[in-house]
Protein backbone atom coordinates (compact mmCIF):
# COMPACT_ATOMS: atom_id res chain seq x y z
CA UNK A 1 0.00 0.00 0.00
CA UNK A 2 1.11 3.15 -0.56
CA UNK A 3 2.47 5.48 2.56
CA UNK A 4 -0.41 7.60 4.02
CA UNK A 5 0.05 11.30 2.78
CA UNK A 6 -0.56 13.81 5.00
CA UNK A 7 -4.01 15.97 3.44
CA UNK A 8 -2.69 19.36 3.45
CA UNK A 9 -5.90 22.41 3.83
CA UNK A 10 -8.05 19.89 4.67
CA UNK A 11 -11.18 21.56 6.22
CA UNK A 12 -12.93 20.81 9.41
CA UNK A 13 -16.00 19.73 7.81
CA UNK A 14 -14.08 16.87 5.64
CA UNK A 15 -12.33 15.85 8.63
CA UNK A 16 -15.35 15.50 10.32
CA UNK A 17 -17.14 13.71 7.27
CA UNK A 18 -14.17 11.38 7.38
CA UNK A 19 -14.32 10.47 11.40
CA UNK A 20 -17.85 10.09 10.95
CA UNK A 21 -17.09 7.43 8.32
CA UNK A 22 -14.06 6.01 10.77
CA UNK A 23 -16.50 5.75 13.80
CA UNK A 24 -19.06 4.13 11.46
CA UNK A 25 -16.34 1.55 9.93
CA UNK A 26 -15.50 0.68 13.12
CA UNK A 27 -19.04 -0.61 14.48
CA UNK A 28 -21.04 -2.51 11.80
CA UNK A 29 -20.71 -6.40 11.37
CA UNK A 30 -22.70 -6.18 7.97
CA UNK A 31 -21.84 -6.23 4.87
CA UNK A 32 -24.19 -4.44 2.88
CA UNK A 33 -24.38 -1.83 5.68
CA UNK A 34 -20.86 -1.23 5.89
CA UNK A 35 -20.60 -1.23 1.78
CA UNK A 36 -23.39 1.46 1.70
CA UNK A 37 -21.61 3.62 4.47
CA UNK A 38 -18.19 3.50 2.82
CA UNK A 39 -19.73 4.69 -1.06
CA UNK A 40 -22.01 7.11 0.47
CA UNK A 41 -18.81 8.57 2.62
CA UNK A 42 -16.53 8.61 -0.90
CA UNK A 43 -19.49 10.75 -2.57
CA UNK A 44 -19.32 13.17 -0.03
CA UNK A 45 -16.25 13.53 1.42
CA UNK A 46 -15.35 13.74 -2.95
CA UNK A 47 -17.62 15.38 -4.29
CA UNK A 48 -18.39 12.38 -6.42
CA UNK A 49 -21.82 11.61 -8.49
CA UNK A 50 -21.53 7.74 -7.27
CA UNK A 51 -19.06 5.32 -5.57
CA UNK A 52 -18.66 1.61 -6.12
CA UNK A 53 -17.13 -1.33 -4.05
CA UNK A 54 -15.91 -4.56 -5.99
CA UNK A 55 -15.12 -7.42 -3.32
CA UNK A 56 -12.62 -9.83 -4.83
CA UNK A 57 -13.38 -13.13 -4.70
CA UNK A 58 -10.02 -15.08 -4.38
CA UNK A 59 -11.62 -18.36 -5.73
CA UNK A 60 -12.72 -17.08 -9.26
CA UNK A 61 -9.91 -14.04 -9.08
CA UNK A 62 -12.90 -11.82 -9.89
CA UNK A 63 -14.31 -8.53 -8.86
CA UNK A 64 -17.78 -8.70 -7.80
CA UNK A 65 -19.85 -5.36 -7.74
CA UNK A 66 -22.00 -5.73 -4.83
CA UNK A 67 -23.47 -2.10 -4.10
CA UNK A 68 -24.62 0.81 -6.41
CA UNK A 69 -27.81 2.33 -6.50
CA UNK A 70 -29.21 0.90 -9.61
CA UNK A 71 -27.14 -2.07 -10.51
CA UNK A 72 -26.21 -5.10 -8.75
CA UNK A 73 -23.85 -8.41 -9.16
CA UNK A 74 -21.60 -7.59 -11.83
CA UNK A 75 -17.92 -9.56 -11.99
CA UNK A 76 -14.89 -7.87 -14.04
CA UNK A 77 -11.76 -10.68 -13.81
CA UNK A 78 -8.41 -9.12 -12.38
CA UNK A 79 -6.72 -7.71 -15.40
CA UNK A 80 -10.03 -5.98 -17.20
CA UNK A 81 -10.83 -2.88 -17.49
CA UNK A 82 -10.16 0.08 -14.73
CA UNK A 83 -11.26 -1.55 -11.64
CA UNK A 84 -9.38 -5.45 -12.75
CA UNK A 85 -6.64 -3.69 -13.89
CA UNK A 86 -6.35 -1.83 -10.67
CA UNK A 87 -6.99 -4.86 -8.77
CA UNK A 88 -4.52 -6.53 -10.62
CA UNK A 89 -1.58 -3.75 -10.20
CA UNK A 90 -2.52 -3.10 -6.44
CA UNK A 91 -2.05 0.87 -7.61
CA UNK A 92 -4.61 3.45 -7.63
CA UNK A 93 -5.88 4.92 -11.29
CA UNK A 94 -6.39 8.46 -12.02
CA UNK A 95 -8.23 8.89 -15.32
CA UNK A 96 -9.86 12.69 -16.01
CA UNK A 97 -11.18 11.40 -19.33
CA UNK A 98 -12.42 7.54 -19.01
CA UNK A 99 -13.99 7.61 -22.96
CA UNK A 100 -10.33 8.59 -24.16
CA UNK A 101 -8.95 5.82 -22.03
CA UNK A 102 -8.64 2.08 -23.11
CA UNK A 103 -8.67 0.42 -20.09
CA UNK A 104 -12.05 1.88 -19.52
CA UNK A 105 -14.98 -0.28 -20.34
CA UNK A 106 -18.14 1.35 -21.42
CA UNK A 107 -20.43 -1.22 -21.32
CA UNK A 108 -21.48 -0.98 -17.46
CA UNK A 109 -22.66 2.65 -18.85
CA UNK A 110 -24.76 1.34 -21.48
CA UNK A 111 -26.43 -1.11 -19.17
CA UNK A 112 -27.02 1.81 -16.27
CA UNK A 113 -27.31 4.72 -18.62
CA UNK A 114 -24.97 6.51 -16.63
CA UNK A 115 -22.32 8.49 -17.99
CA UNK A 116 -18.71 8.10 -17.01
CA UNK A 117 -16.47 11.12 -17.62
CA UNK A 118 -13.61 11.14 -14.74
CA UNK A 119 -12.93 8.19 -12.00
CA UNK A 120 -10.71 7.43 -9.53
CA UNK A 121 -10.13 3.71 -8.44
CA UNK A 122 -8.49 2.13 -5.77
CA UNK A 123 -7.26 -1.19 -4.32
CA UNK A 124 -8.54 -2.09 -0.90
CA UNK A 125 -5.27 -4.10 0.44
CA UNK A 126 -5.96 -5.34 4.30
CA UNK A 127 -3.46 -5.35 6.90
CA UNK A 128 -1.40 -8.79 5.96
CA UNK A 129 -1.02 -7.17 2.58
CA UNK A 130 -4.35 -9.13 0.73
CA UNK A 131 -6.31 -7.79 -1.53
CA UNK A 132 -9.57 -7.31 -0.59
CA UNK A 133 -11.30 -5.22 -3.20
CA UNK A 134 -11.25 -2.01 -5.32
CA UNK A 135 -13.24 1.43 -4.33
CA UNK A 136 -14.24 3.42 -7.44
CA UNK A 137 -15.54 6.85 -7.51
CA UNK A 138 -16.98 8.60 -10.78
CA UNK A 139 -17.68 11.95 -11.58
CA UNK A 140 -16.15 14.61 -9.50
CA UNK A 141 -18.16 17.97 -9.49
CA UNK A 142 -17.03 20.32 -11.82
CA UNK A 143 -13.92 18.92 -12.52
CA UNK A 144 -11.41 15.98 -12.24
CA UNK A 145 -9.75 14.62 -9.16
CA UNK A 146 -6.81 15.94 -8.10
CA UNK A 147 -3.85 15.10 -5.67
CA UNK A 148 -5.61 15.86 -2.81
CA UNK A 149 -8.45 13.84 -3.71
CA UNK A 150 -6.10 10.91 -4.24
CA UNK A 151 -4.81 11.29 -0.05
CA UNK A 152 -8.42 11.43 1.07
CA UNK A 153 -9.26 8.74 -1.43
CA UNK A 154 -6.75 6.69 -0.11
CA UNK A 155 -7.48 7.25 3.61
CA UNK A 156 -10.71 6.29 3.38
CA UNK A 157 -10.01 2.99 0.98
CA UNK A 158 -8.13 2.01 3.70
CA UNK A 159 -10.37 2.20 6.62
CA UNK A 160 -12.48 0.15 3.94
CA UNK A 161 -10.02 -2.82 3.63
CA UNK A 162 -9.68 -3.01 7.52
CA UNK A 163 -13.13 -2.70 7.77
CA UNK A 164 -13.60 -5.36 5.13
CA UNK A 165 -11.16 -8.21 6.39
CA UNK A 166 -12.74 -7.44 9.97
CA UNK A 167 -16.24 -7.80 8.28
CA UNK A 168 -14.91 -11.24 6.73
CA UNK A 169 -13.09 -12.18 9.82
CA UNK A 170 -16.45 -11.87 11.94
CA UNK A 171 -19.12 -13.19 9.64
CA UNK A 172 -16.46 -16.53 9.80
CA UNK A 173 -17.37 -16.29 13.35
CA UNK A 174 -21.20 -16.26 13.29
CA UNK A 175 -22.10 -19.01 15.57
CA UNK A 176 -23.43 -20.30 18.54
CA UNK A 177 -25.32 -18.43 21.01
CA UNK A 178 -26.67 -14.71 20.05
CA UNK A 179 -25.20 -12.78 22.91
CA UNK A 180 -22.26 -15.27 24.05
CA UNK A 181 -21.21 -14.50 20.17
CA UNK A 182 -21.67 -10.53 20.31
CA UNK A 183 -19.74 -10.10 22.81
CA UNK A 184 -17.11 -12.11 21.43
CA UNK A 185 -17.48 -10.38 18.22
CA UNK A 186 -16.72 -6.97 20.08
CA UNK A 187 -13.83 -8.23 21.85
CA UNK A 188 -12.16 -9.38 18.38
CA UNK A 189 -12.64 -5.89 17.08
CA UNK A 190 -11.60 -4.44 20.36
CA UNK A 191 -8.59 -6.28 20.59
CA UNK A 192 -8.30 -6.52 16.51
CA UNK A 193 -7.51 -2.80 17.22
CA UNK A 194 -4.51 -2.60 19.74
CA UNK A 195 -0.90 -2.58 18.08
CA UNK A 196 0.46 -5.97 17.67
CA UNK A 197 4.17 -4.83 18.02
CA UNK A 198 5.64 -2.30 20.47
CA UNK A 199 7.70 0.74 18.47
CA UNK A 200 11.25 0.42 19.10
CA UNK A 201 12.59 4.08 19.89
CA UNK A 202 16.63 4.40 20.52
CA UNK A 203 16.92 5.83 24.29
CA UNK A 204 13.12 4.15 25.14
CA UNK A 205 11.86 1.21 26.45
CA UNK A 206 8.07 0.75 26.38
CA UNK A 207 5.39 -1.87 27.61
CA UNK A 208 1.59 -2.24 26.96
CA UNK A 209 -0.35 -5.04 28.84
CA UNK A 210 -4.06 -5.74 28.35
CA UNK A 211 -5.98 -8.08 30.44
CA UNK A 212 -9.56 -8.45 28.92
CA UNK A 213 -12.10 -9.53 31.32
CA UNK A 214 -14.22 -11.68 30.85
CA UNK A 215 -17.89 -10.30 30.19
CA UNK A 216 -17.24 -7.29 30.23
CA UNK A 217 -15.31 -3.73 29.73
CA UNK A 218 -13.79 -1.42 27.03
CA UNK A 219 -10.10 -0.41 27.43
CA UNK A 220 -7.99 0.38 24.50
CA UNK A 221 -4.43 1.76 23.85
CA UNK A 222 -1.98 2.77 21.37
CA UNK A 223 1.78 2.85 21.13
CA UNK A 224 2.45 3.80 17.52
CA UNK A 225 4.58 6.16 15.64
CA UNK A 226 3.52 9.14 13.68
CA UNK A 227 4.60 12.01 12.09
CA UNK A 228 3.46 14.38 14.65
CA UNK A 229 5.78 12.10 17.40
CA UNK A 230 5.32 8.83 19.29
CA UNK A 231 1.23 8.64 20.04
CA UNK A 232 0.69 7.69 23.20
CA UNK A 233 -3.15 6.48 23.95
CA UNK A 234 -4.95 4.93 26.73
CA UNK A 235 -8.78 4.62 26.79
CA UNK A 236 -11.61 3.17 28.84
CA UNK A 237 -15.32 3.35 27.59
CA UNK A 238 -17.63 2.79 30.80
CA UNK A 239 -20.59 0.17 30.88
CA UNK A 240 -20.95 -3.39 30.56
CA UNK A 241 -21.41 -5.65 27.76
CA UNK A 242 -21.09 -5.33 23.81
CA UNK A 243 -21.44 -1.21 23.58
CA UNK A 244 -18.19 -0.41 25.61
CA UNK A 245 -15.91 -2.49 23.53
CA UNK A 246 -17.30 -0.87 20.38
CA UNK A 247 -17.43 2.57 21.81
CA UNK A 248 -13.49 2.49 22.27
CA UNK A 249 -12.92 0.59 19.35
CA UNK A 250 -14.53 3.60 17.70
CA UNK A 251 -12.22 6.46 19.31
CA UNK A 252 -9.71 4.16 18.61
CA UNK A 253 -10.19 4.62 15.20
CA UNK A 254 -10.98 8.18 14.55
CA UNK A 255 -8.16 9.04 16.13
CA UNK A 256 -5.79 7.15 14.01
CA UNK A 257 -7.64 8.66 11.30
CA UNK A 258 -7.42 12.07 12.72
CA UNK A 259 -3.92 12.47 13.01
CA UNK A 260 -3.22 10.51 9.31
CA UNK A 261 -5.21 13.40 8.40
CA UNK A 262 -2.68 15.55 9.71
CA UNK A 263 -4.26 16.70 12.35
CA UNK A 264 -2.30 18.19 15.79
CA UNK A 265 -3.10 17.10 19.57
CA UNK A 266 -5.50 19.38 20.23
CA UNK A 267 -7.60 19.47 17.09
CA UNK A 268 -7.46 15.56 17.23
CA UNK A 269 -9.01 15.64 20.28
CA UNK A 270 -11.44 18.08 19.81
CA UNK A 271 -12.98 16.43 17.09
CA UNK A 272 -13.06 13.14 18.42
CA UNK A 273 -14.60 13.97 21.55
CA UNK A 274 -17.36 16.03 19.33
CA UNK A 275 -17.75 13.29 17.61
CA UNK A 276 -18.90 10.83 19.99
CA UNK A 277 -20.68 13.33 21.86
CA UNK A 278 -23.03 13.51 18.90
CA UNK A 279 -23.42 9.97 18.44
CA UNK A 280 -23.34 7.88 22.07
CA UNK A 281 -26.10 7.69 24.39
CA UNK A 282 -26.05 10.09 27.26
CA UNK A 283 -25.04 7.32 29.77
CA UNK A 284 -21.85 6.12 27.68
CA UNK A 285 -18.48 7.72 27.37
CA UNK A 286 -14.63 7.27 27.26
CA UNK A 287 -12.11 8.04 29.33
CA UNK A 288 -8.82 8.78 27.20
CA UNK A 289 -5.63 10.14 27.76
CA UNK A 290 -3.81 11.31 24.12
CA UNK A 291 -0.28 11.85 24.25
CA UNK A 292 2.59 12.93 21.49
CA UNK A 293 6.40 11.82 22.75
CA UNK A 294 8.65 14.26 21.14
CA UNK A 295 11.82 12.03 21.23
CA UNK A 296 14.30 14.33 20.70
CA UNK A 297 13.16 17.22 23.30
CA UNK A 298 12.21 14.29 25.75
CA UNK A 299 8.51 15.76 26.11
CA UNK A 300 5.03 14.22 26.32
CA UNK A 301 2.11 17.01 25.67
CA UNK A 302 -1.26 15.10 26.78
CA UNK A 303 -4.62 15.98 26.36
CA UNK A 304 -6.67 13.94 28.94
CA UNK A 305 -10.62 13.62 28.92
CA UNK A 306 -11.22 12.05 32.29
CA UNK A 307 -8.40 9.66 32.43
CA UNK A 308 -6.61 9.96 35.68
CA UNK A 309 -4.52 9.74 37.19
CA UNK A 310 -1.62 9.89 34.96
CA UNK A 311 1.60 9.54 36.51
CA UNK A 312 5.19 10.82 35.82
CA UNK A 313 7.65 8.99 38.14
CA UNK A 314 11.01 11.12 38.48
CA UNK A 315 13.63 8.87 38.77
CA UNK A 316 15.81 12.21 40.60
CA UNK A 317 13.15 12.42 43.48
CA UNK A 318 12.59 8.59 43.41
CA UNK A 319 8.08 9.76 43.48
CA UNK A 320 5.63 10.10 41.18
CA UNK A 321 4.00 13.34 39.96
CA UNK A 322 0.18 12.33 39.72
CA UNK A 323 -1.45 14.74 36.85
CA UNK A 324 -5.06 14.94 36.59
CA UNK A 325 -7.19 15.02 33.50
CA UNK A 326 -7.37 18.22 31.29
CA UNK A 327 -11.10 18.08 30.62
CA UNK A 328 -14.04 15.50 31.30
CA UNK A 329 -14.53 12.33 29.57
CA UNK A 330 -14.86 12.17 25.75
CA UNK A 331 -18.24 12.00 24.55
CA UNK A 332 -19.99 13.91 27.49
CA UNK A 333 -20.91 16.86 25.72
CA UNK A 334 -19.02 18.69 22.70
CA UNK A 335 -15.56 20.97 23.93
CA UNK A 336 -16.61 24.25 24.29
CA UNK A 337 -12.92 25.81 25.56
CA UNK A 338 -10.26 23.29 25.39
CA UNK A 339 -7.96 23.91 28.29
CA UNK A 340 -4.23 23.82 27.56
CA UNK A 341 -2.30 20.30 27.00
CA UNK A 342 0.10 19.57 29.75
CA UNK A 343 3.79 19.15 29.19
CA UNK A 344 5.83 16.76 30.65
CA UNK A 345 9.83 16.87 30.14
CA UNK A 346 11.20 13.15 30.75
CA UNK A 347 14.47 12.97 32.24
CA UNK A 348 16.80 9.97 32.53
CA UNK A 349 14.84 7.22 34.27
CA UNK A 350 11.82 8.96 34.25
CA UNK A 351 8.44 6.74 33.27
CA UNK A 352 4.95 7.64 32.15
CA UNK A 353 2.82 5.46 33.59
CA UNK A 354 -0.87 5.17 32.31
CA UNK A 355 -2.90 2.28 33.76
CA UNK A 356 -6.90 1.94 33.56
CA UNK A 357 -9.10 1.91 36.43
CA UNK A 358 -9.09 -2.44 36.11
CA UNK A 359 -6.03 -1.59 38.49
CA UNK A 360 -6.89 1.20 40.63
CA UNK A 361 -10.03 -0.50 41.45
CA UNK A 362 -9.18 -3.60 41.77
CA UNK A 363 -10.83 -5.03 44.47
CA UNK A 364 -9.57 -7.93 47.49
CA UNK A 365 -12.46 -9.75 48.97
CA UNK A 366 -13.19 -7.06 51.16
CA UNK A 367 -14.03 -4.51 48.75
CA UNK A 368 -10.92 -2.28 49.02
CA UNK A 369 -9.54 -1.30 46.04
CA UNK A 370 -5.64 -1.00 44.93
CA UNK A 371 -5.45 2.47 44.83
CA UNK A 372 -3.04 4.90 43.86
CA UNK A 373 -0.65 4.91 46.93
CA UNK A 374 -0.09 0.89 45.82
CA UNK A 375 0.96 1.68 42.36
CA UNK A 376 2.93 4.24 43.65
CA UNK A 377 5.10 1.81 45.86
CA UNK A 378 5.85 -0.88 43.25
CA UNK A 379 7.03 2.21 41.10
CA UNK A 380 9.49 3.14 43.73
CA UNK A 381 10.63 -0.11 44.65
CA UNK A 382 11.01 -1.23 41.20
CA UNK A 383 12.16 1.59 39.30
CA UNK A 384 15.47 0.80 38.35
CA UNK A 385 13.81 -2.40 36.15
CA UNK A 386 12.96 -2.46 32.67
CA UNK A 387 9.06 -1.16 31.66
CA UNK A 388 8.36 -4.93 31.38
CA UNK A 389 9.64 -6.27 34.47
CA UNK A 390 7.86 -3.30 35.74
CA UNK A 391 4.72 -4.09 34.42
CA UNK A 392 5.04 -7.62 35.80
CA UNK A 393 5.66 -6.09 39.24
CA UNK A 394 2.22 -4.20 39.14
CA UNK A 395 0.57 -7.08 38.29
CA UNK A 396 1.86 -9.64 41.03
CA UNK A 397 1.25 -7.16 43.51
CA UNK A 398 -2.25 -6.57 42.40
CA UNK A 399 -2.34 -10.31 42.50
CA UNK A 400 -1.11 -10.78 45.33
CA UNK A 401 -3.44 -8.06 46.81
CA UNK A 402 -6.67 -9.50 45.43
CA UNK A 403 -5.91 -12.33 47.20
CA UNK A 404 -7.71 -14.66 44.43
CA UNK A 405 -11.06 -11.96 43.77
CA UNK A 406 -11.96 -12.25 40.44
CA UNK A 407 -11.02 -9.96 37.68
CA UNK A 408 -14.31 -7.98 36.79
CA UNK A 409 -12.72 -5.04 34.75
CA UNK A 410 -10.34 -4.85 31.61
CA UNK A 411 -6.80 -4.01 32.88
CA UNK A 412 -4.77 -2.32 30.85
CA UNK A 413 -1.40 -0.84 31.12
CA UNK A 414 0.99 1.17 29.57
CA UNK A 415 4.65 1.91 30.33
CA UNK A 416 6.62 4.57 28.48
CA UNK A 417 10.44 4.56 30.01
CA UNK A 418 13.16 7.04 29.43
CA UNK A 419 16.72 4.80 29.83
CA UNK A 420 18.71 6.14 32.71
CA UNK A 421 22.00 7.74 32.38
CA UNK A 422 24.85 5.36 31.87
CA UNK B 1 -25.87 3.07 49.08
CA UNK B 2 -28.76 5.31 50.10
CA UNK B 3 -30.49 8.26 48.56
CA UNK B 4 -33.19 10.57 50.10
CA UNK B 5 -34.66 13.25 47.81
CA UNK B 6 -36.28 16.98 49.32
CA UNK B 7 -38.10 19.04 47.01
CA UNK B 8 -36.56 22.85 47.80
CA UNK B 9 -38.44 25.97 46.78
CA UNK B 10 -36.98 27.59 43.31
CA UNK B 11 -37.77 25.07 41.53
CA UNK B 12 -34.80 22.54 42.77
CA UNK B 13 -34.53 19.52 43.99
CA UNK B 14 -31.83 18.42 46.65
CA UNK B 15 -30.60 14.94 46.88
CA UNK B 16 -28.75 13.24 49.47
CA UNK B 17 -26.27 10.12 48.89
CA UNK B 18 -25.06 7.92 51.77
CA UNK B 19 -22.55 4.96 51.18
CA UNK B 20 -20.32 4.21 48.51
CA UNK B 21 -20.79 5.29 45.05
CA UNK B 22 -19.40 2.37 43.37
CA UNK B 23 -20.64 -0.30 40.45
CA UNK B 24 -23.09 -1.59 43.04
CA UNK B 25 -24.06 1.64 44.33
CA UNK B 26 -24.75 2.99 41.52
CA UNK B 27 -26.53 0.22 40.33
CA UNK B 28 -28.74 0.25 42.76
CA UNK B 29 -30.15 3.57 42.83
CA UNK B 30 -29.40 4.06 38.97
CA UNK B 31 -32.79 4.20 37.93
CA UNK B 32 -34.24 5.84 40.92
CA UNK B 33 -31.70 8.48 40.97
CA UNK B 34 -31.98 9.34 37.27
CA UNK B 35 -35.41 9.86 37.95
CA UNK B 36 -35.60 12.09 40.81
CA UNK B 37 -33.02 13.94 39.05
CA UNK B 38 -33.38 14.52 35.49
CA UNK B 39 -37.08 13.40 35.04
CA UNK B 40 -39.30 16.44 36.25
CA UNK B 41 -36.36 19.26 34.08
CA UNK B 42 -35.73 21.34 38.07
CA UNK B 43 -32.39 21.81 38.54
CA UNK B 44 -30.80 19.78 41.09
CA UNK B 45 -27.99 19.47 43.94
CA UNK B 46 -26.78 16.62 44.87
CA UNK B 47 -25.36 16.45 48.56
CA UNK B 48 -21.71 13.91 48.61
CA UNK B 49 -21.46 14.68 52.27
CA UNK B 50 -22.35 10.78 53.26
CA UNK B 51 -20.58 9.49 50.38
CA UNK B 52 -17.15 7.62 51.56
CA UNK B 53 -16.38 6.70 48.12
CA UNK B 54 -16.50 7.17 43.89
CA UNK B 55 -15.60 4.83 41.77
CA UNK B 56 -16.03 5.08 37.44
CA UNK B 57 -20.13 3.57 37.57
CA UNK B 58 -20.73 6.36 39.87
CA UNK B 59 -18.83 9.15 38.13
CA UNK B 60 -21.13 8.03 34.83
CA UNK B 61 -24.04 8.35 36.56
CA UNK B 62 -23.50 11.54 37.44
CA UNK B 63 -22.43 12.70 34.43
CA UNK B 64 -25.68 11.00 32.34
CA UNK B 65 -27.94 12.81 34.85
CA UNK B 66 -26.03 16.16 34.11
CA UNK B 67 -25.87 15.66 30.67
CA UNK B 68 -30.17 14.86 30.71
CA UNK B 69 -30.68 18.02 32.90
CA UNK B 70 -28.43 20.24 30.29
CA UNK B 71 -31.01 19.01 27.32
CA UNK B 72 -33.93 20.19 29.66
CA UNK B 73 -32.43 23.75 29.95
CA UNK B 74 -31.58 22.82 34.08
CA UNK B 75 -28.46 22.49 35.71
CA UNK B 76 -27.16 19.31 38.37
CA UNK B 77 -24.88 21.01 40.86
CA UNK B 78 -22.58 18.70 43.39
CA UNK B 79 -21.88 19.90 46.90
CA UNK B 80 -20.61 18.68 50.41
CA UNK B 81 -17.63 16.00 48.78
CA UNK B 82 -15.30 14.67 51.03
CA UNK B 83 -11.92 15.00 50.55
CA UNK B 84 -10.79 11.60 48.53
CA UNK B 85 -14.28 11.92 46.54
CA UNK B 86 -13.60 15.21 45.67
CA UNK B 87 -10.02 14.04 44.38
CA UNK B 88 -11.32 11.05 42.27
CA UNK B 89 -13.86 13.97 41.04
CA UNK B 90 -10.99 16.02 39.99
CA UNK B 91 -9.13 13.79 38.43
CA UNK B 92 -11.86 12.56 36.04
CA UNK B 93 -12.23 17.04 35.55
CA UNK B 94 -15.72 16.05 36.18
CA UNK B 95 -15.51 20.26 37.35
CA UNK B 96 -15.66 21.18 33.63
CA UNK B 97 -19.40 19.38 32.80
CA UNK B 98 -20.67 20.40 36.23
CA UNK B 99 -20.17 22.78 39.51
CA UNK B 100 -18.86 21.30 42.35
CA UNK B 101 -19.04 23.44 45.38
CA UNK B 102 -18.50 23.11 49.28
CA UNK B 103 -21.83 23.47 50.61
CA UNK B 104 -25.67 23.70 49.91
CA UNK B 105 -25.61 27.54 50.07
CA UNK B 106 -22.89 27.60 47.71
CA UNK B 107 -25.04 25.13 45.53
CA UNK B 108 -27.96 27.41 45.55
CA UNK B 109 -26.28 30.25 45.02
CA UNK B 110 -24.57 28.37 41.86
CA UNK B 111 -28.23 28.69 40.32
CA UNK B 112 -29.39 32.17 41.54
CA UNK B 113 -31.98 31.21 44.06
Amino acid sequence: MNAPRTVEGLSRQDMAAILAVTRALAAPFDLLTMLAEVTAAACRVLHAERSSVWLHDAVSDELVLEVASDIRQVRVAVGTGLVGTCARDHQLINVPDCYADPRFDPSVDRRSGFRTRCSLTLPLIDHKGQLVGVMQVLNKDRGVFDASDEALAEALAAQCAVALARVRMTEAMIEGEKMRRELELARVVQISSLPSVMPSIAGYEMHATFLPASLTGGDTYDLSVIDQGLLVVIGDATGHGIAPALSVTQMHAMLRMAFRLGADLETAFRQVNDQLAETLPASRFVTAFIGLLDVVAHRVRFLSGGQGPILHFQAAAGACLAHKATSFPMGAMPVSTLRPAVEIDLAPGDMLVLLTDGIYEYEDPDGVQFGVQRVEQVLRSYHREGAAALSGRLLEAVRVFARGAPQDDDVTMVLVKRDAAP
Amino acid sequence: MDMEVTELGGNVTCIRLNGRLDAPGADRIDTRFTVAAVAAGRHAVIDLSGVTFVASMGIRLLISSARGLQKKGATLVLFGAPEQVQYVLEQAALDQIMPIVANEQRALERLGV
